[in-house]
């Protein structure tokens, strides 16, 4: 067999030939030396070839190289003969083209692929340049021109702004590399101690402007001096007044986010504006904005027009936005408004409950509240999302601290107690909660949670979610005030009435050499099922798309079932021999049992309401019985 | 005609004296098309303007500014007409004006200028005057000068930012200093005070003469010399040797351009016609000359050179340079006969890897034909028919 380098050459060599022949032949281009194309600086290209196009407009020069994956990968087309950069648009600094995204679908046709994009891309692309035609594009794209020859290792903005108007005053930190701006103080340091810890320097904020226009700006207004801000301020309506508040509250350098609808969502710039300084004849600094005046008594019109003006300097600086709606979903995601107003409780941040909301974290939800008492310890790094770092921490804390890092725009608390204990001394928390997660899998914690619910001293949705043994099959529970409670689908003792899988005893459970050191021996890929339907399941009831008691199970492959040494249940299978593959996830309605001792018939939930006042009064033992 | 262009990101380009003869703008004259060579190695400014960043003019002869009224703009940069014209018709921009002080003098019976040379002259007089009105700052590109030398009597005393002296070294090209460029002058030599040296130096003898140092890149991982020296004669290279013999590394090259196109007169005192083989080479000149250094070109701009009495080009000096390039183990080639007498092409060296090299295929490169839109789209229908790339990004994500 040749070697793969021999293989990727010969398809080069023979992709650079072919292109070769149709470009010279039919094009009337020209080679150009392959050592043009190895010194195109910060780009990998081997061939280059040189056309020159007759547009409306003008003769123009056109390079095309090919790179080292040449023909899998497409030709770059170079513009020789255009206007300085940033007049036209999709032409980066060294006149590549950035042309529309495409595939190459017939490599051993370099030729057509060269044709192609040269009449339906590159072609148009320079004659709508040249026409102005797709000016729009500057604006459309906004960040692709704006970030040009920004340092992001420098001097950046990050960005905790609801990106949209009307224009008003913000709030900025300033650090040496890198600041942020966010709508008030408290946000925008609460950000900034979730990310980098409670250091003492993130203490105050300094006012900042963000001043909204209809459309974003074109390469040619970006502002220069403070002299621009104050015309841009100008155009928008009640921008001065809005800069002569900005005038009096802030401190030089003054910081200025801009801002605007793109048609692709909105985007933001900042520009940092510095005080005008002069000095005069004698080399001694003096302070343009207060010359003529006593300290204090410059009018303010006055001083805004001598703050912001042409003499005053003003730097281009790179956002990153930081704000949820951009993290979780780069503003295309209609979800985020409503997860951004919710708050999930979980009691158990053990296996199943710590990934299911994780991925609550990464879907956007605002406000995680965490309670576990026990520590992490070496067996649990292999399934869990905490690592070896954490042996010994308390799960619940630990995973608040590490979220808290990794989304500081969102808040998480942990809770190193019981759920019986969390709500004995934090049921104010609970009420606040949109949603209730119990990944405990332990019978008496659920059923004082579901009593409580049943009871309707929790309001909100509960989501029971456990797996079977060696995460062979896994459910998800989702149950309502008003509903059919827990223990309608459960025995008396604990067991879920359904069992997707069956297991002969000596295999259900492992023992640590340990007493009652039992457990079960799944890895987190056979979890990740489970977590799957925990996960959507949950998110469906944040936002509203489930609305009555549900199941949602997850019946592993068969494989991972035999191997294990189990079978599918008979209630499962149920004469559907199709289910015996397993690999698939049903949902089911979670039915009311009407003679449930806790939630069957209104009598029996107001009985037991009226009769325990407090849930917390009735012992598990009394309602196991 | 010499194009450098250098191995920076810009791709400065230099080009040294300009002779392009009305037969070579006549399309239906064989003569090579050499505005169409040297257009097409031409960068294009912001507004499609073809520009070189310095020009250098060795010395006012007729072939050595031959067509510069009719290929280049002559006059401040608001004034450029051909904006609307062909890419083909466009006047060449000259940023920088390279000159020695020869150009600011009066015509006279010694120095007679064509109307090529008055043109080149005027403009360079614009821009000097223009520099010493902005006291030498501020100058844009397109106004800007450089004078190689000093003129007598201190003409040049209060231009010194843009006067080179004798044996200066300089790295500025078109205002600003370049990582892959320096070059130090080494004439022309003042006047002297006796009167039959200063006729020999005087007019053609009084060419500039630079040995020019390039890199390939702004690394400079490799740095070549590049000798050049207008129509210098003997004379000149006498006295440059009696000068630098002692440090020849001054005068080394890699490639070298024959003075006044393989004369024998930049060899020797003697005339051919007068003595035949028994005229003599200056043992000076041609010492000057021979500091070539291993695997160098020694090359003649100038017609086929063939074995008569013909100078320049003279088969004699031919000779003479081969056997110094030989000695060399390098190469001596006419531009002239290159790649054949009956078709020559443009002869070009590319400096990279360590090596100075002819690169063969640029120079017989032909130039691009002109794409209209009627070719693309034919070009395009014909390549959509297989559907050859496909719009869109990808549908799998990771």
């Amino acid at each position: 067999m040749p070697s793969e380098a021999c293989i990727m050459s010969r398809f080069l060599e023979e992709g650079v030939s072919e292109a070769d022949s149709f470009l010279l032949q039919e094009c009337g281009a020209r080679r150009l030396p392959d050592c043009d194309a190895l010194t195109v600086e910060g780009r990998d290209l081997v061939a280059g070839w040189q056309l020159v196009v007759q547009t409306p407009m003008a003769q123009r020069r056109l390079n095309i190289y090919a790179d080292p994956q040449f023909p899998f990968s497409l030709p770059h087309f170079f513009l020789l003969d255009r206007p300085p950069f940033l007049s036209w648009p999709h032409i980066e600094e060294d006149g590549l083209l950035c042309l529309r995204p495409r595939r190459v679908t017939k490599f051993r046709q370099p030729d057509k692929v060269i044709g192609q994009l040269l009449s339906e891309d590159v072609y148009p692309l320079i004659v709508a340049c040249e026409s102005g035609a797709n000016q729009n594009d500057f604006r459309t794209e906004f960040y692709s021109y704006w970030n040009r020859g920004l340092s992001t290792e420098e001097d950046m903005v990050r960005s905790l702004l609801e990106p949209r108007g009307p224009s008003r005053l913000v709030q900025v930190w300033r650090g040496q590399t890198c600041s942020v701006v966010g709508e008030t103080e408290q946000q925008v340091l609460a950000w900034l101690r979730n990310l980098h810890g409670n250091e003492p320097q993130f203490d105050s904020t300094d006012t900042a402007c963000l001043l909204w226009m209809e459309v974003p700006m074109l390469p040619a207004e970006y502002p220069r001096t403070a002299g621009d801000l104050y015309r841009i301020a100008g155009s928008i309506t009640g921008g001065k007044e809005l800069l002569a508040r900005f005038a009096k509250a802030g401190v030089s350098p003054f910081y200025f986010v801009i801002g605007a609808e793109s048609g692709n969502g909105p985007c933001l710039a900042v520009v940092r504006a510095y005080k005008p300084i002069s000095t005069d004849i004698r080399g001694k600094t003096r302070d343009p904005a207060n010359d003529g005046f006593r300290p204090g008594k410059v009018p303010p019109r006055m001083q805004t027009q001598r703050l912001f003006s042409s003499d005053a300097g003003a730097s281009r600086l790179q956002v990153d936005r930081v704000d949820a709606e951009w993290v979780h979903g780069r503003d295309q995601d209609p979800r985020q408004e409503t997860l951004r107003a919710k708050t999930v409780l979980l009691f158990g941040c053990g296996s199943v409950g710590a990934p299911i909301a994780h991925q609550f974290a990464m879907a956007g939800v605002d406000h995680l509240i965490l309670v576990d008492p026990k520590k992490l310890s070496w067996a649990n790094v292999g399934r869990h999302p905490l690592g070896a770092d954490h042996v010994g921490s308390k799960k619940a804390i630990a995973l608040a601290e590490i979220w808290s890092k990794a989304y500081p725009h969102a808040r998480f608390e942990g809770f190193d107690v019981s759920s019986h204990l969390f709500l004995a001394e934090h049921m104010e928390l609970a009420t606040k909660a949109d949603l209730i997660l119990c990944a405990t899998a332990d019978w008496t914690s659920e059923l004082g949670l579901n009593f409580r619910q049943v009871c309707g001293e929790i309001a909100a949705p509960v989501l029971y979610c456990w797996t079977e043994p060696n995460a062979c099959a896994g459910h998800a529970v989702l149950l309502f005030h008003e509903g059919p409670c827990l223990q309608c689908g459960f025995s008396t003792s604990g067991d879920c009435k359904l069992q997707v899988t069956e297991w002969p005893q000596e295999k259900e459970l492992k023992m640590e050499p340990a007493c009652g050191a039992v457990f079960q021996p799944y890895g987190p890929i056979e979890l990740l099922g489970t977590i799957s339907v925990g996960a959507s399941l949950g998110l469906d009831g944040l936002l509203g798309k489930v609305t009555a008691a549900t199941h949602r199970i997850w019946a592993g492959p068969e494989s991972l079932l035999l191997e294990a040494g189990g079978t599918w249940s008979k209630a499962w299978i149920n004469g559907n021999m199709e289910r015996s593959k397993g690999g698939f996830q049903e949902e089911r309605v979670w039915g009311r049992d009407p003679l449930c001792d806790v939630c069957g018939g209104s009598d029996a939930a107001t009985r037991l309401s009226s009769k325990s006042g407090n849930p917390d009064n009735v012992s598990s033992s009394t309602l196991l019985s | 005609m010499t194009l450098i262009v250098l191995g920076d990101k810009q791709q400065t380009a230099i080009l040294i004296d300009c002779n392009i003869r009305e037969a070579a703008d006549d399309p239906d004259d064989d003569t090579r098309d050499v505005a169409k060579d040297l257009r097409e190695r031409l960068q294009r400014d912001s507004q499609g303007r073809p520009y070189v960043d310095a020009f250098l003019s060795s010395h006012p002869d007729q072939d050595h500014c031959r067509g510069i009224r009719k290929h280049f703009h002559l006059g401040a940069l608001e004034n450029y007409p051909d904006d609307k014209k062909p890419e083909n018709e466009k006047k060449i921009l000259i940023r920088e004006m390279w000159s020695s002080p020869i150009v600011f003098r009066r015509a006279s019976k010694d120095h007679i200028l064509c109307d090529d040379a008055l043109a080149f002259q005027k403009e360079a007089k614009r821009r000097v005057q223009l520099a010493r009105d902005k006291q030498c700052s501020g100058i844009e590109a397109g106004d800007r000068v450089l004078i190689l030398g000093e003129d007598v009597d201190g003409k040049t005393d209060d231009l010194r930012a843009i006067l080179v002296k004798l044996d200066e070294v300089f790295d500025t090209v078109n205002g600003a200093p370049n990582q892959v460029f320096k070059a130090r002058l080494l004439a022309p030599l003042p006047m002297s005070n006796d009167e039959e040296e200063e006729e020999g130096l005087s007019k053609n003898h009084s060419s500039v003469v630079l040995n020019i140092e390039l890199a390939d890149d702004p690394n400079r991982r490799t740095v070549k010399d590049f000798l050049t020296g207008g129509d210098a004669e003997v004379l000149i290279w006498e006295k440059l040797w009696d000068k630098y013999k002692k440090e020849p590394e001054v005068l080394a090259y890699d490639s070298m351009l024959t003075p006044h196109h393989c004369s024998w007169h930049s060899l020797s005192h003697d005339s051919r016609t007068d003595l035949g083989d028994k005229a003599e080479v200056s043992a000076d000149a041609k010492s000057a000359l021979s500091q070539i250094r291993q695997g160098g070109y020694i090359i003649a701009s100038s017609c086929p050179i063939k074995d008569d009495d013909c100078d320049p080009p003279c088969h004699a000096a031919r000779l003479e340079y081969e056997s110094i390039a030989d000695g060399a183990e390098g190469e001596f080639v006419c531009t002239g006969e290159y790649p054949t007498e009956s078709d020559p092409a443009p002869l070009e060296f590319t400096i990279s890897d360590g090596k100075l090299a002819k690169s063969v295929r640029k120079a017989a490169m032909h130039a691009p034909a002109i794409l209209t839109a009627g070719i693309i789209d034919r070009i395009g229908s014909k390549a959509a028919e297989a559907e050859a790339v496909k719009r869109g990004g990808n549908s799998r994500y990771a």
